[in-house]
């Protein structure tokens, strides 16, 4: 997980640019790095299984989809998400709280990268380093629970169908 | 494009709600504004935008001060749990300070 954890020192300190150091452009790069930073924390933890090929791995790390983990995310925060065990496991509160994560900081990082018209102060800055920070935090707390597991899974191929 | 399927009626509930949440945080939170629209993937989506106090930022850890409103909202709005659910809610959070030094029309 290394370079999850390194994206996210990265935002931290992009989000705090020195003198002279253009603000807009180091707000925007801090959020873009945040979001990049849990993406990768989760897919990381998602193709662990294939470990012992580096190849496997990285084919299967391009396959996950902004959209699909967006939705995947926001039907776990909101409670509607079914995972594929009957009954189904209850939702630990630490993994909706990443789901959210992932959703906000999906956002942010579009405006960031994407909306020149939005402006970036200190302060919203620092709340998306913050949220990222507690979202590898509550991972950390989760990320062997079975529910954590199927969200894993759910990011990669999208929800259970019915 | 509709950004909205709620009735004036429910809108006008809406804002009273989140001026509601605003008077509970009376030393930190000078004002919240709200939008509804759609986020860049086409969903229905309501923007908050929060105005922080800067001596609420001296006083209060940041994370302490976003949690709280932001949970406020969601409790007292029902965000997941209404009609609203329908919308995803997105919050940005600014103080009076950076928002003097941004001079952004989309915060006034």
């Amino acid at each position: 997980m290394a370079i999850a954890e390194d994206l996210l020192a990265l935002a931290g300190r992009l989000a705090k640019p020195v003198t002279g150091e253009p603000e807009q452009a180091s707000f925007r790069r801090s959020i873009s790095t945040a979001y990049y930073a849990l993406f990768h924390l989760l897919v990381q933890d998602a193709v662990q299984i294939w470990s012992s090929s580096t190849s496997a791995q990285l084919a299967l790390e391009r396959r996950f989809e902004h959209r699909v983990m967006k939705d995947v995310s926001l039907a776990v925060a909101q409670g509607s998400w079914k995972g594929w065990t009957t009954p189904t496991i209850p939702i630990p509160a630490e993994l909706r709280s990443v789901a959210w994560a992932l959703v906000n900081l999906q956002r942010a990082r579009h405006q960031a990268d994407y909306d020149n018209a939005e402006l970036w102060g200190y302060s919203d800055v620092q709340a998306v380093v913050v949220d990222t920070h507690d979202a590898f935090d509550n991972w950390a707390k989760i990320r062997t629970h079975a529910a954590a597991n199927e969200y894993l899974l759910s990011l990669l191929i999208g929800s259970k169908r019915d | 494009m509709a950004t909205t399927y709620l009735s004036p009626q429910q809108l006008k509930n809406f804002a009273q709600k989140v001026e509601g949440v605003a008077k509970k945080f009376p030393d930190e939170v000078v004002r919240i504004l709200h939008s509804f629209s759609r986020d860049w993937d086409g969903d229905p989506a309501i923007y908050f935008k929060i105005l922080f106090t800067d001596e609420a930022l001296r006083r209060r850890p940041l994370t302490e001060l976003t949690n709280g409103v932001r949970n406020a909202l969601i409790k007292d709005l029902a965000l997941y749990d209404s009609e609203y659910s329908l919308y995803i809610p997105y919050f940005n959070f600014r103080t009076v300070s950076e928002q003097e030094q941004l001079k952004d029309p989309q915060w006034q």
